[in-house]
């Protein structure tokens, strides 16, 4: 049974008299422990999908339908507002694009990262702190002992990054939804918070949906992709497939226009 | 920290020397001096008595050496005695300051205590019924002139119903009480003029909670503590409060001074003897003395505020902490 099953998910946007379909009757399942990726240029959907699922986006503006969102068992678009904050940041985690405004300020890293723990697990607020400093190191930040009373800006942006992975593992979900998780990160940083990403789903069976717009990203980690375009899927598949024989002449435009960035700029 | 602050504090002496300068020229070039009452209003004052009677105030000498006289005598706490009524004029301000800092005290704690629950309330679902009944309060607030409202209370709460008294701080029999009546007598009285502080005072101030909040709630790590599962009271108070508060604790420093240079027009609609009226008066009569004690006493007081405000923001928000008060230790 898949993890998680979207059946003709559309969102739309009111903003006054206006009506925007973000979103238009998107399927799609994932596997446990599979890492699949969506792609498409900006604006075409991909985070309003990611923020759908388990219902984020703000109730005043945006308008969810869909004929089910089933995920292990539960279907979300039914779920009590209790069960589902059960779900967000327990079975269901979200790491943002651009972490140094994901976390936040006035909050010690500690803080935020003991808040998730003690939301999500049966722990004590004294018994918070050593699978707090546990999924520090697991992240990669060196001499966390000294990092539960820092603060966000003192860290770089591969390091807030980091802990929003760790924030995100520490309630050890069974689906992380990453969107777009290194765009705002320099090149050598992005390998690494990648491997990271991929460390995870190998360890813990993760599954991963992936939101992502770097094509090569996605062909070295994804199994399978999605191609959206102006909020629908126009193709979806094996990675591998998808990259060399591209069906829908979008997926192949998007294809080409990798190409150009290997030439020299001019 | 420790010597951030002292640094801070001797940084506050010129801008505090230069507000007396000021303060001390403009009293003295408008017109009329406070012999006047007494000499030129006066026929039966002969030129020579009005000039003995300056002499005598020192009011004859240039105006720096009255200045720097002033001074003198202020930094050691002397603010001098009334050239109304001769008392010493810390006297008058001792008097007074009980009566205006237990007022405006109340309101303010009323205000604060009010405006973040209906700031953030309408924050939250902006363009709901509670928010636009606050937006017409807010306008209504704004725009009415706190005398008129104040004058409209009176006329309905004491004429009107008699459930409130209209004026003054003591009812007639106050000095036969005991003191528990007394005290429920002062506070009979203060209920009306309280009130229309806070009404009016208070539609300011949630709606800068309300959009510093409206603000607070768009930013990304709002979306991450919901995506953590958080309820949203935790996402509203302990993530988006926090951060909110930092634009209102700069304007409650700059409150500090109302507490006691108190409102002169309040006072005066309601006949209460506090620092607004003494002010009001001392001005009227060109009191010089009085004048400068409660300008200098109020410009050390908004100094203070500002001080004030800037360590509150330190301790909230930590990237200033940070970025100014630890490097410059």
């Amino acid at each position: 049974m898949s993890l998680l099953r979207v059946d003709d998910l559309s969102v739309c946007y009111q903003t006054g008299d206006q009506k925007v379909l973000a979103v238009d009757q998107v399927s799609f399942s994932i596997e446990p422990g599979e890492i699949v990726a969506i792609i498409g240029e900006s604006g075409s959907g991909k985070s309003s999908l990611a923020l759908a699922i388990t219902r984020l986006l703000p109730r005043s503006s945006a308008q969810i339908c869909a004929r089910r969102i089933l995920f292990e068992d539960t279907d979300l678009l039914e779920a009590s507002e209790a069960s589902l904050r059960n779900i967000r940041g327990g079975r269901i985690s979200y790491v943002f694009q651009d972490p140094s405004s994901s976390l936040n300020p006035v909050l010690t890293i500690g803080e935020q990262l003991r808040e998730t723990i003690l939301t999500h697990t049966r722990c004590r607020k004294s018994e918070a702190d050593p699978p707090s400093l546990e999924w520090l190191r697991k992240v990669g930040i060196p001499q966390e002992h000294l990092r539960l009373s820092a603060y966000p800006h003192e860290f770089s942006g591969g390091m807030q990054q980091r802990v929003m992975i760790a924030m995100a593992m520490a309630s050890r979900p069974a689906l992380l939804i990453a969107d777009e998780p290194t765009s705002a990160l320099d090149v050598t940083v992005q390998v690494q918070i990648l491997r990271l990403l991929r460390e995870f789903q190998q360890r813990f069976g993760l599954a991963i949906l992936l939101i992502c717009h770097d094509l090569l990203i996605v062909r070295r980690l994804a199994q399978r992709v999605m191609v959206l375009y102006q909020g629908r899927v126009v193709e979806t598949g094996a990675v591998n497939h998808v990259f060399e024989q591209p069906a829908h002449p979008y997926t192949r435009r998007l294809l080409e226009a990798r190409a150009y960035l290997s030439g020299p700029l001019k | 920290m420790v010597t951030y602050l002292i640094r801070r504090l001797i940084g506050l002496i010129p801008a505090l020397a230069w507000i007396t300068v000021i303060s001390f020229a403009i009293i003295h070039l408008a017109p009329g001096k406070p012999t006047d009452a007494a000499g030129a209003f006066n026929p039966k004052a002969s030129l020579e008595a009005r000039q003995r009677l300056e002499k005598l105030y020192g009011l004859d000498r240039p105006i720096p050496v009255q200045y720097l006289d002033w001074l003198g005598r202020t930094l050691r706490l002397d603010f001098g005695r009334s050239f109304l009524d001769d008392r010493p004029v810390i006297e008058k301000i001792q008097e007074r300051l009980p009566i205006t800092l237990l007022i405006n005290s109340v309101a303010l704690i009323l205000m604060l205590g009010l405006c973040i629950p209906l700031g953030v309330f309408a924050a939250v679902r902006p363009d709901s019924l509670w928010d636009r009944c606050t937006t017409v309060w807010v306008f209504l607030g704004y725009s009415i002139p706190s005398f008129w409202l104040a004058l409209l209370c009176m006329a309905y709460f004491g004429v009107h119903l008699h459930w409130l008294p209209i004026s003054g701080l003591y009812s007639l029999d106050h000095d036969w009480m005991g003191p528990i009546a007394r005290m429920m007598d002062i506070a009979h009285h203060i209920i009306l003029p309280i009130g229309v502080i806070v009404f009016v005072g208070l539609a300011g101030l949630s709606r800068y909670v309300r959009s510093s909040m409206v603000e607070v709630l768009q930013k990304d790590y709002i979306r991450t503590a919901r995506a953590k599962g958080l309820s949203e009271r935790r996402v509203l108070f302990h993530h988006g409060l926090r951060n909110a508060l930092l634009s209102i604790i700069t304007i409650l420093g700059l409150s500090l001074p109302d507490l006691i240079t108190g409102s002169v027009i309040m006072e005066t609609v309601f006949s209460i003897p506090g620092m607004g009226r003494l002010f009001y008066d001392a001005v009227m009569a060109r009191d010089y003395s009085v004048i400068m004690a409660l300008v200098t006493i109020g410009a050390i007081l908004t100094l203070f505020g500002n001080l004030l405000a800037d360590i509150a923001y330190a301790y909230t928000d930590p990237r200033i902490r940070v970025g100014t008060a630890l490097t410059e230790c």
